[in-house]
């Protein structure tokens, strides 16, 4: 690792925001320990992390709710390298209304929306099950996933650890945020295990665990 | 301290602490203390959990390094680390650091100023400055930019696709946000220059 490198794929912000994972971490920390003049950066990027101000966008279809990334919590697929975040909040989040309606499913209004699921990519290591407070009605889920899953159309199954709930999607598409996007009724207290599909072929792509609280 | 072992290579500052050049002690803790005790912290998110273990880990290595134990001194880094790493997740816990009381003073006394230091200047200031930051980014689609990097903590590749950016444009907003917010603190706090 070098200057270059760490300054092209933002290294120090990125461990600044605890997502560097791998041979990544370690070639940036034994870096770090040859140059700790590197401190005083990661020390300004932590602080505009903690000091950003949560209304930082004030415009129509920008978050107007807090979105402590403390609460997000963030996982990996070996294979595809996937990381997950997941948030129980307010239809007032980031997600714009454009990106509603292009949504699989448009049945359901912006308002009716009652929380959302996002799953955000990264190349990270984290565990499962991840806890998210239950909320009723309606659930957003919004799947951002990387460009090489361009073109494939995913479905995502929601299962209960009991057998309470089995809910699957049609196929999606990925819209050009490189997101999926699907509806689905809010979940009860309890353990479920999330899955993606590969609609063409069946076959199970991730999956991970969700305790509802 | 002499000041031409401030940039002494690894291999050469190993030979002289085999020496026993005490200067070349304080220059090893002074020179890994703080950025191993980082380090530790990311890893265990417990500060005093972090510097006992760093303490622990550099006393270990510069025990190692009197004795002229070291295989290969031009990887003193590694070693550092891999140490740090290994005492912190508990596989040298029968170190005691009682047992090596001097070398502990040594280690606390050199660095751990720096890096309350560079922390207790940025905790004050950071909370006004980084909004004097935000205020100066103009451009709404820098400000989404910092917001779902920072915030929201999304990927380079999937902001840039959102917000149409070239990946240059990413580097040079985030980097000049981090840049501003250094250059303002100094004004205010000098001492912070220099300090690492």
């Amino acid at each position: 690792m070098d200057k270059t490198y760490i300054e092209q794929n933002n290294v120090i912000e990125r461990y600044a925001l605890d997502k560097l994972t791998g041979d990544e971490l370690e070639q940036f920390e034994l870096y770090l320990l040859d140059h700790p003049e590197l401190l005083t950066d990661i020390a300004l990027s932590e602080a505009i992390a903690e000091a950003l101000p949560q209304d930082l966008l004030a415009n129509p279809s920008a978050p107007t709710t807090s979105a402590n990334h403390a609460g997000w919590r963030s996982f990996s697929l070996a294979a595809s390298v996937l990381i997950v975040a997941l948030s129980a909040v307010s239809l007032n989040l980031y997600q714009d209304n454009a990106s509603l309606r292009d949504s699989a499913d448009r049945s359901l209004s912006v308002a009716a929306i009652q929380s959302q699921i996002i799953i955000e990519t990264t190349r990270s290591l984290d565990t499962n099950p991840i806890t998210i407070d239950a909320a009723a009605g309606p659930t957003l889920l919004s799947i951002e996933v990387p460009d090489d899953f361009a073109g494939q159309e995913l479905a995502i199954k929601i299962s209960s650890v009991e057998g309470a709930l089995n809910w699957r999607s049609g196929a999606l598409q990925l819209n050009s945020r490189y997101r999926l996007e699907t509806v689905f009724d809010g979940l009860p207290a309890g353990r479920y295990s999330l899955e993606f599909i590969s609609a063409a072929e069946s076959t199970r792509i991730l999956d991970f665990l969700i305790d509802i609280r | 301290m002499d000041a031409s072992l401030t940039n002494l290579p690894p291999q050469d500052l190993v030979s002289k602490i085999a020496a026993r050049n005490a200067e070349a002690e304080q220059e090893f803790a002074r020179r890994y203390l703080a950025p191993l005790t980082k380090i530790l912290s990311k890893r265990c998110k417990s500060r005093e959990q972090a510097e006992d273990a760093a303490q622990t880990a550099l006393i270990t290595v510069l025990q190692r390094l009197r004795g002229g134990k070291i295989d290969d001194p031009s990887k003193l880094t590694a070693f550092v680390h891999k140490t740090g790493i290994n005492v912190l997740i508990g596989d040298q816990r029968k170190i005691s650091r009682r047992e090596t009381g001097t070398d502990t003073e040594l280690v606390e006394r050199t660095v751990d100023e720096r890096i309350d230091q560079l922390e207790d200047i940025i905790r004050e200031e950071s909370d006004l400055a980084v909004r004097e930051v935000v205020q100066e980014i103009k451009n709404d689609r820098d400000r989404e930019l910092i917001y779902r990097f920072y915030i929201r903590q999304e990927e380079k590749f999937v902001i840039c696709s959102a917000l149409e950016l070239t990946a240059v444009h990413f580097d040079r907003v985030i980097s000049r946000a981090r840049g501003r917010l250094r250059s303002l603190i100094e004004t205010k706090r000098p001492e912070l220059i220099g300090l690492f």
